[in-house]
């Protein structure tokens, strides 16, 4: 289990508990789930990176305690 | 870094929670504790006691406490602020959080949310994911901060093990080929009956009596097949068998596509049934497969060798091609010599091993015959084929109204009469006078009629080159003909009246230049202009000029000064004469005395200065229009402006001097302050406002004190700050602190440019665009578009 840290920088900072074997969709989903936005509107980012929904992250190689950053589409 | 120390603060947090087990949190926590600072020790106890606490939470207060050891606003997320009392109310809260399990995430001080491990389950399941794992294992060993040692790879064991796996597989191949192999006898086993005679005996009787055996069987079994009266129809079987099996007189009939010579003899060919497509008709073509290749490469060649006769002037005869006149070389190949099979699959070998007569070579040009067409009898009169054939339909050209020209035939240049080389063609001293003398003689029609026959020029020598020359009229081009020529019967009338349109121009303009010079002119003119008029060069007298190239030039030139004022001169000094005879009282004849040669020479002195005016108006001409001075005052100041002895220059403006003295001003005066001398008066006079100070109602200050840097963006306080003490101190940063400044502002740039819902190479705005213009709601990457499709597309 992971925990991932993600911030939109307007004020709204998440941390998700996942496990690495989840895809982004389903981190999108738990973050959706804790910010009160649509999952489908969220876009994770680092730096010009986006991640996409179908790879886990372990793919990613998105470790514990890692910040996302949270934009919205 | 600070984010580092975050985490490690965190990170020391929770690896006390994560040492193995939860119950360890008291040894965790001491080995926590450490880590914190001495100032919040108390808060690390008071967390060492709560057990409950998830691990997110405490690593946000964690975090909060953190960031207000930093002390400085890192992130505007952490609030400072009310951290000190509502940190235990927080802490309370939580608990009540917890234990109601609000739906709602909840905030630490830090204004993160975040779950717990149990609502993340709960979440997870609403969801439809796995539940958590939690599992240390999954864990790498240890953390940045407690780097655990790990298990050593003992190198050697690896190979051990990979030697044994080796081993084993190949101890299982080797079974697998021993038992496939073990069937098979080997050279070196011995067969007893090879050596031993007695063996062999045996060996040999052993297998006769098999053979009795099998015989006896047989009979045995014929037998009973006689009894049953099966026998025939075994035999019939038999038979049949036979009769089915394919044999040679089945190939009865079929073609085979060779020529039956190219077989060799005595060789044997396999020959393989021909392609064809499935859906053609017909019979099998056997063919060998070596031998139909050769003959096909050999059409081929033939066909790429074979160039379409080239005949640019059709003068071959088609002949046996004219079939194939339209790309011959795409046509179809010719159909290959075959032959049938005879009954029983069998054939002749037929045909001379040696090849036939040789063809007959392709015929050229179709032969000719040696037969002329009959002779005919010669029409008189063209047909109309052949008038079209021969005469071509010619354009006249149109004439020019203009006379033929003469061609210049070589006679024209010989100088010299046949009969006269000892003509004096004059010389330099004598020729012209000479000249005048003759033509004298001849001058009255001269200029009048075109150039005279020449009666008199066989007798009379002929002129010099240098008086034809002379003699040559400027005028139209074609009259090119000296005067000697042989009489131009083509003279028009025109000629002579141009020419005498010329004459009478030449001649007013010299009157006119005569009367110019005043009315000594037309004294002269009156006198007789026969003598009067000496200019220079005018054998024919009467007033007529002739234009010579020579002369021309020189008079352009302003040498030879016109005719005129040639003769101006001379009247000159008539006119001086005259004057001295008109005035008997002017000052009397030179040799009276010196005072009187004075006034002579002044008079003299007068005529010469007229004169001179006279020659410096004349002298002008020189590569020059002759400027027009005696007409007015305007033709004498162009002349000196041409001259430069006008100043033209454009007078400057006057420029006001700085004055020596001061502006006297009216109105002021020097106070001199120091002049005060005492201080008691100095105390007195009042310097400062003399009006009321009166405060500005219903004003509020809107203070906006801004500051910006050179590129114009608002600085922080910080950097404002930052600005005001590089000024105060004199001196800004250095080279690397400028440098990282620069560079962050760069990426913030960047950052504040990318857009939030696109990447910074605008991807999404592509794709988009590309869809719009294929008007397909999807991108097909890459391949045929035809591979992907629900059923391809997987997680």
């Amino acid at each position: 289990m992971i925990e991932v840290v993600c911030n939109d920088r307007l004020g709204k900072k998440v941390r998700v508990k996942c496990n690495p074997e989840d895809s982004i969709r389903d981190l999108k989903k738990l973050i959706a789930a804790q910010t009160g936005t649509r999952w489908d509107k969220i876009v994770l980012k680092k730096w010009y990176t986006i991640f996409k929904d179908h790879v886990t992250l372990g793919d990613y190689e998105i470790h514990d305690g890692m910040n996302l950053e949270l934009y919205y589409q | 870094m600070g984010a580092s120390k975050k985490h490690r603060e965190r990170g020391g947090a929770e690896a006390a929670e994560e040492a193995p087990g939860a119950a360890g949190t008291g040894s965790g926590g001491s080995a926590g504790r450490p880590r914190e600072h001495r100032k919040h020790r108390h808060r690390g106890g008071e967390r060492r006691g709560k057990r409950s606490r998830s691990r997110g939470e405490r690593g946000g207060s964690g975090g909060g406490s953190g960031s207000s050891r930093r002390g400085g606003a890192e992130e505007s997320g952490r609030s400072g602020h009310g951290r000190g009392g509502s940190e235990s109310e927080r802490r309370a809260k939580r608990e009540r959080k917890e234990e109601r399990e609000e739906p709602a995430p909840p905030k630490s001080a830090a204004g993160e949310s975040s779950l717990s491990v149990e609502e993340t389950n709960k979440l997870r399941a609403k969801l439809g994911l796995k539940p958590l794992e939690t599992g240390p294992a999954k864990k790498e060993a240890g953390t940045k901060e407690e780097p655990v040692a790990a298990e050593l790879i003992n190198p050697l064991a690896l190979r051990q093990r990979e030697e044994i796996r080796e081993k084993l597989a190949a101890a299982k191949e080797k079974r697998l080929l021993n038992q496939k192999l073990g069937k098979v006898k080997t050279l070196g086993e011995e067969e007893p009956w090879l050596d031993d005679a007695a063996a062999w005996i045996e060996r040999s009787r052993a297998l006769q009596r098999e053979k009795e055996l099998a015989e006896k069987r047989a009979k045995l079994l014929e037998e009973m097949d006689q009894e049953f009266g099966v026998s025939p129809l075994v035999e019939e079987e038999f038979q049949r068998r036979r009769r089915e099996r394919y044999s040679a007189r089945d190939l009865q009939g079929l073609t085979v596509e060779h020529d039956p010579a190219s077989i060799p003899e005595g060789q044997t060919l396999v020959l393989t049934l021909k392609d064809r497509g499935v859906l053609e008709g017909g019979e099998d073509i056997l063919e060998q497969a070596a031998l139909a290749a050769a003959a096909r490469a050999r059409e081929e060649q033939e066909l790429r060798r074979r160039r379409p006769n080239y005949d640019p002037y059709g003068e071959q005869e088609p002949g046996p091609q004219a079939a194939r006149a339209l790309l011959p070389q795409y046509d179809e190949p010719a159909p290959r010599p075959s032959f049938r099979l005879g009954p029983g699959g069998t054939q002749d070998a037929g045909g001379d091993p040696r090849p036939g007569p040789l063809p007959l070579p392709p015929a050229g040009p179709s032969p000719q015959s040696l037969e002329l067409p009959l002779p005919r009898l010669a029409s008189e009169y063209l047909s109309t084929e052949e008038m079209a054939v021969t005469f071509r339909k010619t354009r006249r050209r149109v004439r020019k109204l203009r006379k033929k020209e003469k061609p210049l035939r070589a006679d024209d240049l010989l100088p010299t009469a046949p009969g006269d080389t000892q003509g004096d063609f004059g010389s330099r001293s004598r020729g012209r006078g000479r000249r005048v003398q003759e033509d004298e003689e001849g001058a009255g029609g001269d200029p009048e009629n075109a150039p005279e026959t020449p009666e008199g020029t066989p007798q009379a020598p002929l002129p010099s080159d240098d008086t034809r020359t002379e003699n040559m009229e400027i005028s139209s081009d074609d009259e090119a003909a000296p005067p000697g020529t042989p009489p131009a019967l083509e003279e028009d009338e025109a000629e002579q009246e141009l020419q005498q349109q010329l004459e009478r121009g030449r001649r007013l303009r010299q009157l006119r230049e005569l009367r110019e010079g005043g009315g000594e002119k037309v004294l002269e003119l009156l006198r007789g202009g026969s003598g009067g008029v000496p200019g220079g060069p005018d054998p024919r007298g009467g007033g007529s000029i002739v234009f010579n190239a020579t002369s021309e030039f020189c008079r352009t030139l302003g040498e030879i000064p016109t005719y005129g004022l040639a003769g101006n001169r001379e009247e000159q000094d008539e006119l001086m004469a005259l004057e001295r005879a008109g005035r008997p009282a002017s000052p009397p004849e030179p040799p009276d005395s010196e005072g009187e040669e004075n006034v002579g020479w002044s008079s003299v002195n007068l005529a010469e200065e007229r004169q001179h005016q006279d020659f410096s108006a004349s002298s002008t001409t020189i590569l020059d229009e002759e400027p027009i001075v005696n007409r007015g005052l305007a033709a004498a100041l162009l002349l000196c402006q041409n001259k430069g002895l006008l100043e033209t220059t454009v007078q400057k403006v006057a420029r006001v001097k700085a004055p020596n003295k001061s502006l006297p001003s009216a109105v002021y005066c020097i106070e001199d302050k120091m002049a005060i001398d005492d201080k008691y008066s100095r105390r007195e006079e009042f310097r400062g406002f003399t009006q009321d100070f009166k405060e500005k109602d219903g004003y509020r200050p809107d203070v906006k004190i801004e500051y910006v840097d050179e590129t114009g963006r608002k600085l922080t306080p910080k950097e404002a700050f930052r600005q005001l003490s590089h000024r105060f101190h004199g001196k800004g940063s250095g080279k690397m602190k400028t440098e990282r400044r620069m560079k962050k502002l760069d990426e913030e740039a960047l950052l504040k440019k990318m857009s939030s819902s696109d990447t910074p190479l605008g991807t999404v705005a592509l794709l988009q665009e590309k869809q719009r213009a294929q008007k397909t709601p999807y991108i097909v990457l890459s391949g045929s578009g035809k591979s992907m499709n629900a059923n391809t597309i997987t997680k």
